[in-house]
């Protein structure tokens, strides 16, 4: 290839595989709405479906104190946070990346929002965490005051199950989200900086 | 336009830029389909602000741009190239495995801009779709050709 038209000429010259016909591609185009669709309501489904459980058991269940029921609502709040956070709530929460920008916007963007995302991810793992522990240790309030005994060993067990669970699964669950961010977000910098002038 | 008439004039156009980012059949193929899935989901909101084919076009490089979230990192074939060609190219289609080889060895905005180019895209659309000037667009594809010129010379002496 001696000049840049044998370039243009051999560029040409590769053509699309089959399944790219027209008809194959709309089918896709069709299926990729439809699955996206799925996809949003099998996660409102599971909400909704944790939210009746604990809804039913706050009905159901007689309990001597407020404590109680509270700390079971607390535990249910973080549970369909965990569940619901990446799947609807950032989603629902930040604004999407618009794919019709031009590239160096659209890298500001996806920069902006990768940062939101890492700290989305870390904010609502700590809530996570913290609505857990203070759920459970309300929860077991009524059963720890039947008996000072079994009350000083239910809570140092959950005070060690809380403590373990804050400093040593929480920070591995950040790193571990925010390791692929924080790639994404170095990749971004680094195709951001090829467009500089 | 229709999706179906913007699809039958694009579809190629986009296959061919997909490619050149990713250097891989299957890959190029998702992302045109992913590029179309998006016109076709935005269609209805599209403002003509802009020439149809600079905003498909648009959509299509941010696909790749984004491409780095499926795969961490884009596959890059470096020369030399006898190591990365694949041994069931006929001859017809060996000339295109090596200037394919080629533009994947450029760094990824570079490819979307010579790909664009190739496809003889205005340098002012160029310009519009990576969001630089007009000015910085001859001077990256200036220097792209050259490197280009150098990655195939080097690929045709080895």
């Amino acid at each position: 290839m001696k000049n840049f038209d044998e370039l243009k000429s051999a560029w040409k010259k590769e053509t699309p595989p089959a399944a790219l016909q027209y008809e194959e591609a709309k089918k896709r185009a069709d299926h990729y709405r439809s699955s996206h669709v799925r996809k949003r309501l099998l996660s409102i489904g599971m909400l909704s479906a944790v939210i009746v459980v604990f809804v039913l058991i706050l009905l159901n269940y007689e309990a001597k104190y407020i404590t109680t029921p509270l700390g079971l609502l607390l535990a249910g709040v973080a549970i369909v946070c965990a569940i619901g956070w990446e799947t609807v709530l950032i989603q629902f929460l930040m604004k999407p990346i618009d794919m019709q920008a031009d590239s160096k916007t659209f890298l500001t963007y996806w920069q902006t929002y990768q940062k939101r995302v890492e700290w989305a991810q870390k904010t609502g793992i700590s809530l996570y965490f913290i609505l857990l522990s203070l759920g459970l240790s309300l929860y077991l309030f009524e059963f720890a005051n039947r008996d000072w005994r079994y009350g000083v060993f239910f809570y140092l067990v959950t005070g060690a199950w809380i403590l373990f669970n804050w400093f040593y699964f929480r920070p591995r669950v950040i790193k571990k989200q925010n390791q692929k961010t924080r790639a994404l977000m170095e990749d971004a910098e680094r195709l951001a900086s090829q467009l500089e002038e | 336009m229709t999706f179906e008439e913007i699809y039958r004039e694009y579809a190629a156009k986009i296959y061919r830029l997909c490619m050149a980012y990713v250097n891989d059949r299957d890959m190029a193929q998702d992302l045109t389909q992913d590029t179309f899935a998006t016109v076709w989901e935005k269609l209805a909101t599209f403002r003509n602000e802009s020439a149809i084919g600079t905003w498909v076009y648009r959509i299509a490089t941010n696909k790749c741009l984004r491409s780095l979230e499926q795969t961490t990192r884009i596959k890059r074939t470096e020369l030399p190239p006898q190591l990365s060609e694949p041994p069931e190219a006929a001859h017809g289609e060996e000339m295109i495995t090596r200037l394919y080889q080629c533009i994947a060895g450029l760094e990824e905005v570079e490819r979307i801009i010579i790909s664009l180019e190739l496809e003889e895209v205005p340098q002012a659309e160029i310009a519009t779709i990576v969001g630089i000037s007009e000015g910085n667009v001859r001077i990256k594809i200036h220097r792209i050709k050259n490197k280009l010129e150098k990655k195939l010379k080097e690929y045709e002496e080895f």
